[in-house]
This record gives structure tokens, C-alpha cells and sequence, in this order.
């Protein structure tokens, strides 16, 4: 059931100040020493125009062009993938749905390889994420197409048609990677960002992504109500007033942007749209107009502690994001897998 | 519904999406314009440059991006990110104003700046916030390295220089030995290096006799070789050699068969090997099938230099070309 | 005020064939209306038709003098309720919430909920006896229960009409009646009930009007009575009946395999 009011009440009152504490601690841990007060002195600069006195240069751009974009990018990247995740669970009407499913993350491996290996991502910051989330809305639409009959779309075909597609992109990929593995660079630059990671992110990749993923919240939380009618039984929904296909089509779309533009900076991070919508539906009972806020804040605060992790499990390595993830929600997705299987056979 | 494939609504939201997606791109293009700069219409990881200004103060030079550095005064803070650019620098300038290098310069198999580097424990450069640390005032990059990196630290202020590093001959290496000079400053002992380093080329070549055939030289590492448009061919002809691969039609470094290397039938053979893997390299090139029809494979004209000789682009490449011609005719 | 629902010659295609062929059917509201014929006969379908869910490749459905066509979704939901036979939630909303789903129909994309709606739930739980069962997440409930929530919904949109497709079919006794005399009731009350069943004597008992389909064809539809025939029997269902009469005056079947001759 939904939760009663004062229980949302209280998650949104612990979330919030504790996303704020997940981006401060984020900040201020980092590969060279800052303190917390730099950190708030910078901030306050840069954001409010205090003062510059008694801040060094080399702190300022420390803080402001390294680690504040990243620790941003982070919480993007993870309110995308979360809510991604929320609306694929709910379209499926499947708690183990996540938004890999549609060919979407594999369309946009491959556009981002396809940067790697003509070079163009070298030459400048854009034509990756750019490519990678061309490749993202290419990969569903064609998804979409194979699917959708006289302006039907059942989701067990879009489901299958996804998986088709995702493995034969995945070929084309690994056709690419080994037409070009003379050349080593390539070759680990493309295997870094396959496993995900969020080094050297700057501002533009901070305004490349938060863009899509406010439109993507704002757009699944417009469709928020069909999406509970949905996961009636399309059928259900329709009697009830719902023009199924449209939010459908929607919400597919929002699924496509925002994961489109989460690979887009972040390489595949994965897991996240798993956990995050599973947990939080968990806490707060299924209604979406809960859930989808509550996964984007979720989720931000979780990559923002993953990344944080990965910088410092290891030092000087970085653990790359993706396998972060993967570690962590690898054994909670098994424990939910079994879960599910026990109540299922209750 | 007519379209069978795609609703009118599906292709309509579609095109919506890629337009925004392409405007938005535009937009983010049209207002960060350092970010993406002049670099889209090329092709290649950048251009050679060679032009310099005067030597007067302050110093304006192009980069292999197109963006035009502007050098204050003499930097004494290099940070240099790529193994090459690490050898140049060792090559032209007092080793205490190198603060940042690769990770290879510490590597024991590659490096050939091992000695200063482990004296002055300069800072590696693949974490951004390290190289910021160390307070560089001047910071060259790769022309193939990460473009977010590069872009990092472009938005720093401090002046980038992107260096181009896929050297095909040479001519650009004793090039762009002046080029270092200018950058940092050191111009006359640059000058001395590039000499030194033309000198020693020149040497290179007189070991050979005059009234020698033109050796057919294959560089062979299996599965590829190097083929025209790589310094190793650069070298084969400036020792008056011929490259096989080159003449077959290979371009740059690319995948050989055996058949391949069995029909060009090359006198020598240069490979390369890590360290203290010498012998067992050899070993492994005489037993390839296809070298083993060759004459060099026959004649055991297997030349295996260690990595750390045959790997540089930078001026300790002079050291492929001596090996190589004191293995042809010493 | 009720109007009539009215299928008139539509015939229905998917996947090239024809699952109905000029079916013409009137659901008229005051009456208890049984679909009814073998499996595959196209009772559902035309269930959905009637509720506008499938469209018609030839014909129209009429609700009123209206052709369902040029209705909006939302316009139909609020006066034609269709309940489905998947009853299936794997989620766990309440038994309020499912049946506060009802009222979309009636509210904006994001209106709070307003004492209108709140009174149109309330009514419905009580018309279903689910009361009880406000605060219970859905994917605890028994398969009565759930149909009755299901129900609920429906009536919480306050239509006029209300199809039913196969309601009973996973039911218990106890509960296989509660649903039919629940239909009955809503039939009384001025609704136009349509409901596809398959249980003979049921339909015997509770409907007014019985409509016979077969392969898409609507064979005969009158008063149950007289659509419940030995030739119906023999063509359709492919069994003989021995028919008996209840003190209260209703009939009552016993069915069996048809003897070959």
C-alpha cells in the first residue's frame, strides 16, 4: 500500500538532507586533501559572490571545475537511471524490469564506440556523448518499429524485439572493438568507459544530461497516474479512460532520454534503475506519483555514494562506476530474485 | 493505420527527439566554444605543426587542435601527460621543471626517463586533480588523449598545449625537438638536440656500404606489421631500405597473415620485445610458418630490439635507427 | 438517463480473421444480458467491441444515437465500465487506491481527489461489500475478493452500462453467486448489464436477454428462455440437456455428452 502521508513525509525529510550530505562528502573527498571549509568557502564564492580572499586559485579550480561537476554529473546520472528504472518496472508491469531491456544500452554502446574508433571523440568533448545518444534513440526506434502494428505496441513484443535487437547490436559493437584493437588506446578507452565512470567530468557534461533528465521526470511524472492505471492490465486502463498507446509511446520515449543521456556521460552504468525503483517501491507503497520522485532522489544519492566508493576503495586506482554498481547491487538483485521466487510459489 | 511499420505518431515524436537532440547540441556548441573549438571539420588525431614565431615574449603557438597558446614567459612548471612528450622534455629541459608525467614514465619496460623520475618523483598525470596540484604553467597534452581531460584542463586557465604525437617520420621528430625549445623556453639547447640528433642519423646511415643492395626490412610483430605512413617506414628508407609491407600496399599498423610475410620474402625482420623477453621473442618469429619460408626466417635475419628502444617517438627513436643500421651493417 | 448500447452489424478482425461477422446486439439498460457460447466463440470480443476497447473493421457500436467513434476515451469510460477477466495485481496497492482508480474518468490529469469522488468510492465499496477491505493490499486478496474490488472500480466511474467478462469463472460458489446477484442488482437499478458467461444454469437463473454466438456468428438472442433450447444445445454446445424446473419456477439443467446415433 501507499505509504500514509507522514511516512513520505519523513523519507523526503531524510533524503533530501542527506542527498545535500552525500554531494558535500562527495566534494570533499577527493585524490589531494581539501577541507570541508574550503569547500563551503568556494561554494560560497562561486555561487553567492563572496569574497575571494584567503582561497588559493589552485583550491577554487579544485573544487569548482573537478569535483563539484562530477559530484553533479553523479546525482544526474542517477535520478536519470532511477527513474528510468521506475517507469520501466511499472510499463512491464515487472519488479525485475530495468532499463537495459529495450536495446536502448546497447544502441548507445555502440554509438559511443563508433566515436572511440573514428577518432572524433579525441578531437572534442561532444561528439561521444552526442553519438552515444543518437545511438540510444536509433537502437529504440527501430526497437519501436519492429513492435508496433497499426499503432499497437504489445509490450511482450517490444520486450523481445529489445532483446533481439540489444544482442545484435552488441555484435556489431564487439565487430567494431575487433577491427580495431591494433590500436591499444582505443581499445581501453572503450573497455573504460563500457565498465562506466565519471573521471574528468566537467560542466558541459553536467549540461548535457540534467537538461533530459528534469524533461524525463517532468514528463513520467505528467504520465504518472497512467502509469498506475497501466499496471492494471492495459485492458483495465483503457476502460478507464487511458489512451494506452499514447503513454505507451511516452513513456517509452522518456525511457529511451533518459537513459539515452545518462550512457551519454556516464558510460553503462548499470543496476541503478534495478535497485533503486525496487527499494524505494518497498518504502513507499507503488503509487508513481511517490515513486518516480523518490527513485530520481534515490538514485542520485546512490551513484553519488558509488562514485564516491569507487574513488576510494582503491587509491590512486579508481574502480570504474559500472563495476561499483555491479558488485553492490549484483547480490541485492539476487536477493530479490529469490524473494520474489519464494512469494511467487507461496 | 496505414504504415505498417511505424505509426504516424512514433516517426512524428521520433524526428522530434532527434531534432532536439541535434539543436541541443548546437546550442551547447554555440556557447562553449573553447570546449569544442575549431577541431570538428578535421580528420586524424590533429595536425603536425611546425611553424614558429619569434622569440620575443609573449609566445603564441598553434596546437594540433587548431587553438592558437599564448605563453607569457619561460614556463617552469611543465606537466606532460603522454610518454613521449615525457622523453622530449627530459631530452631539452633541466629535469626539475618537469612536474607531471605519464604512468609509463615509471614503468621500468618502456621508460627511458627512469632516472630523473624516480630522483624527483614528479606527480602522474591521469588524475587532473594531482596535475593541478603541482601548479603547472604550462600543460601539453596528447593530440589522441581523452578530449574530457583535455577539455578539464583547458577550463583551467592555464595554458594547454595539445600536442600532435603520431610521428611518421623522422623529419618531425628533429622538428619538433625546436618546437619543445620554443614552448619551453630552452631554444638553444633545443637546437643542440635536434642537431645532435641529425648528426646521429647521418651516422646512421653512412654504416652502410656503398655499393649495397636495398635491403628488404620488415617490421613484424605477430599478427600485424608496419606498413607506409609509420616512422618505422620512415626509418627503412632512410637507411635506404624497403619496406615490403609499404610496397604491398599496407598502410600504417595493420593485421598480416603468414601468407602475406611468406610472398614478401624480407631479408630482415625487426620486432620488438620486453624486457629480458629477447630470445624467447626470436624464437617465436623463427617459428611462425610464415617466416620460416622468408629469408630472413632461413638466413635467422631476425632482428628483436627491447621495447624501450623500438617503442619511442620522441628523440630517443634514435636509437631504433642505430640499432637497426649496426644490426644491417656493423 | 439510460441508453441502449448497440452493436450494430459489426464485424471485428485481427490478424486477418474475422473473429465476429454483422453481429447486431442491443444491451439494453434495466436488463440482465448473457453472452454466451462455446470457447472461442467470440464473447469476449465482442464484449470489447461494446466498450469500445477493439475497434470495428466494418459497422458501428452506438451508444445512444452516438457511434462510440466519434466519443473520447475518457467520455466513454465514464459511462461504459468494462471488467476484465485477468484479475491478476502484483502490486501491492490498496483496495482503496485500486478503486479510487475509478474515478480518473471524472478527475484532471492532476485534481486531488474531491468529495464527489470521495462519495463515488465509498458507494461502490459498500455495493460490493468490500468495505472491509479498504486498507488491503490488492496482491493479498482472494480471487471473490478480488473480483468484487474489481467491480468496485468500475462502479466508482458511476456508468451506465456495465460489461462483465467472465466474472465468475474462477469463483467459488458463495462467491460465483454474490457476483451474479450483485449483476442482477445493478441491472434492476436502471444499469444495462452485458456479461459473457459460460455457466448454463447461471445464465438460467440470472438473465433477462441471452444472446447465442458461435465462430462469430450471433445465432439467436432473445429471452433466455427460448435461446436456451435443445437445438442451441445439440448445434452449439455440442450436448443434450434434461431440463427440470425449480419450485420458484426456474429451470434447471443437466448436461451431457450428445449420444451418437
Amino acid at each position: 500500500m501507499t505509504a500514509p502521508r507522514l511516512r513520505i513525509g519523513l523519507f523526503y525529510g531524510l533524503m533530501m538532507p542527506a542527498l545535500m550530505l552525500a554531494v558535500i562528502a562527495a566534494v570533499a573527498i577527493g585524490s589531494t586533501p581539501l577541507g570541508w571549509q574550503t569547500i563551503v568557502k568556494v561554494l560560497a564564492v562561486k555561487i553567492l559572490g563572496w569574497n575571494q580572499s584567503g582561497i588559493s586559485e589552485t583550491d577554487q579550480l579544485v573544487v569548482w571545475i573537478i569535483r563539484v561537476p562530477r559530484v553533479l554529473v553523479a546525482a544526474a546520472v542517477g535520478a536519470g537511471l532511477g527513474t528510468a528504472g521506475a517507469i520501466m518496472q511499472g510499463l512491464f508491469r515487472n519488479p525485475l524490469a530495468e532499463p537495459g531491456l529495450m536495446g536502448i544500452g546497447p544502441g548507445a554502446a555502440l554509438g559511443g564506440v563508433i566515436a572511440f574508433v573514428t577518432g572524433v571523440s579525441a578531437k572534442s568533448v561532444l561528439p561521444l556523448p552526442f553519438l552515444a545518444m543518437t545511438g540510444a534513440l536509433l537502437a529504440l526506434s527501430l526497437v519501436y518499429a519492429m513492435s508496433t502494428r497499426g499503432g499497437v505496441t504489445p509490450m511482450a513484443t517490444l520486450l523481445l524485439a529489445g532483446v533481439a535487437t540489444g544482442s545484435f547490436v552488441s555484435a556489431l559493437t564487439s565487430l567494431l572493438l575487433t577491427l580495431n584493437i591494433a590500436n591499444w588506446q582505443i581499445a581501453q578507452e572503450v573497455l573504460f568507459w563500457m565498465m562506466g565512470g565519471l573521471d574528468a567530468r566537467t560542466w558541459t557534461h553536467f549540461w548535457i544530461c540534467a537538461p533530459f533528465v528534469v524533461l524525463g521526470l517532468g514528463a513520467a511524472l505528467v504520465e504518472a497516474r497512467s502509469l498506475d492505471l497501466l499496471m492494471q492490465g492495459e485492458e483495465a486502463a483503457a476502460s478507464l479512460g487511458v489512451d494506452v498507446e499514447s503513454a505507451k509511446r511516452t513513456l517509452i520515449v522518456t525511457v529511451a532520454v533518459l537513459t539515452g543521456a545518462s550512457v551519454a556521460v556516464a558510460g553503462m552504468v548499470g543496476f541503478v534503475g534495478l535497485l533503486v525503483p525496487h527499494a524505494i517501491r518497498m518504502l513507499l507503497g507503488p503509487s508513481h506519483r511517490v515513486v518516480l520522485p523518490a527513485s530520481a532522489l534515490g538514485g542520485a544519492s546512490f551513484l553519488i555514494l558509488c562514485d564516491l566508493l569507487a574513488r576510494t576503495i582503491h587509491p590512486p586506482t579508481e574502480i570504474r562506476l559500472g563495476v561499483v554498481t555491479a558488485l553492490c547491487g549484483g547480490p541485492f538483485f539476487l536477493v530479490l530474485l529469490l524473494r520474489h521466487y519464494r512469494e511467487a510459489s507461496v | 493505420m496505414s504504415n505498417p511499420w511505424l505509426s504516424a505518431d512514433g516517426t512524428r515524436t521520433l524526428l522530434v527527439l532527434l531534432g532536439s537532440v541535434g539543436l541541443i547540441g548546437a546550442a551547447v556548441n554555440h556557447w562553449s566554444p573553447p570546449l569544442l573549438g575549431p577541431t570538428l571539420a578535421r580528420t586524424g588525431y590533429g595536425r603536425a605543426v611546425t611553424q614558429l614565431g619569434s622569440r620575443a615574449y609573449p609566445r603564441e603557438v598553434v596546437d594540433s587542435d587548431g587553438f592558437s597558446v599564448r605563453i607569457e614567459k619561460p614556463p617552469r612548471r611543465i606537466a606532460s601527460q603522454y610518454w613521449s612528450i615525457d622523453e622530449y622534455l627530459y631530452s631539452i629541459v633541466p629535469a626539475e621543471r618537469v612536474v607531471t608525467v605519464s604512468e609509463s614514465a615509471y614503468l621500468r619496460g618502456i621508460s627511458n626517463v627512469l632516472e630523473p623520475v624516480l630522483r624527483l618523483k614528479p606527480v602522474v598525470a591521469s588524475d587532473p586533480e594531482r596535475v593541478m596540484r603541482a601548479d603547472p604553467d604550462l600543460i601539453l597534452v596528447s593530440s589522441g588523449g581523452r578530449s574530457d581531460y583535455t577539455a578539464l584542463v583547458r577550463s583551467s586557465g592555464i595554458p594547454v598545449y595539445r600536442m600532435f604525437i603520431d610521428f611518421t617520420t623522422l623529419q618531425q621528430i628533429e622538428d619538433y625537438i625546436r618546437l619543445f625549445g620554443y614552448l619551453t623556453g630552452e631554444d638553444d639547447r633545443a637546437e643542440e638536440v635536434a642537431a645532435n640528433f641529425h648528426a646521429e642519423v647521418e651516422h646512421a646511415k653512412s654504416l652502410r656500404p656503398a655499393n649495397a643492395r636495398k635491403p628488404r626490412i620488415l617490421g613484424f610483430g605477430r599478427p600485424y606489421a608496419y606498413g607506409s605512413a609509420t616512422l618505422f617506414d620512415d626509418i627503412v628508407k632512410v637507411l635506404g631500405g624497403v619496406n615490403p609491407a609499404a610496397e604491398a600496399g599496407v598502410r600504417g599498423y595493420d593485421m598480416v597473415n603468414a601468407e602475406q610475410v611468406a610472398r614478401w620474402n624480407p631479408e630482415w625482420i625487426v620486432s620488438s620485445a620486453n624486457e629480458g623477453h629477447v630470445e624467447e621473442t626470436r624464437k617465436k618469429i623463427m617459428e611462425d610458418p610464415g617466416v620460416a619460408l622468408t629469408e630472413a626466417g632461413r638466413k635467422g635475419h631476425i632482428i628483436v630490439l627491447e621495447n624501450r628502444v623500438f617503442l619511442p617517438m620522441s628523440p630517443y627513436a634514435i636509437h631504433r635507427v642505430t640499432a637497426i643500421a649496426e644490426a644491417l651493417w656493423k | 438517463m439510460s441508453v441502449t448500447l448497440e452493436a450494430r452489424d459489426i464485424t471485428v478482425e485481427r490478424g486477418g480473421r474475422q473473429i465476429l461477422r454483422a453481429v447486431n446486439l442491443r444491451v439494453e439498460p434495466g436488463r440482465f444480458t448473457a453472452l454466451i457460447g462455446p470457447n472461442g466463440s467470440g464473447k469476449s470480443t465482442l464484449l470489447k467491441a461494446l466498450a469500445g476497447l477493439w475497434p470495428v473493421s466494418s459497422g458501428e457500436v452506438l451508444f445512444g444515437a452516438q457511434p462510440l467513434q466519434n466519443l473520447k476515451r475518457r467520455e466513454i469510460a465514464k459511462r461504459i465500465a468494462f471488467v476484465p477477466q485477468d484479475t491478476r495485481i502484483d502490486f501491492a496497492f490498496t483496495v482503496d487506491e485500486i478503486v479510487g482508480m475509478g474515478r480518473h474518468p471524472h478527475r484532471g490529469r492532476f485534481a486531488p481527489e474531491t468529495s464527489a469522488d470521495r462519495e463515488a468510492i465509498a458507494a461502490a465499496l459498500k455495493r460490493c461489500d468490500v468495505e472491509d477491505l479498504r486498507q488491503r493490499a490488492a496482491n493479498t486478496l482472494s480471487g471473490g475478493e478480488r473480483q468484487r474490488v474489481l467491480i468496485a472500480r468500475s462502479l466508482a466511474a458511476q456508468p451506465e452500462v456495465v460489461l462483465l467478462d467472465e466474472p465468475t469463472a474462477s469463483l467459488d460458489i458463495e462467491h460465483a453467486i454474490e457476483i451474479l446477484d450483485l449483476c442482477r442488482e445493478l441491472a434492476r437499478d436502471g444499469h444495462a448489464v452485458a456479461v459473457a458467461i459460460h455457466d448454463l444454469n447461471a445464465v438460467a437463473r440470472y438473465a433477462d436477454v441471452a444472446a447465442l454466438i458461435d465462430h462469430g456468428n450471433l445465432i439467436k438472442v432473445g429471452a433466455t428462455e427460448e435461446v436456451l433450447s435443445p437445438s442451441a444445445f445439440n448445434e452449439v454446445f455440442g450436448v443434450q440437456a434434461e431440463v427440470l424446473t425449480v419450485p420458484d419456477g426456474s429451470k434447471l439443467y443437466a448436461f451431457h455428452r450428445l449420444h451418437k446415433e
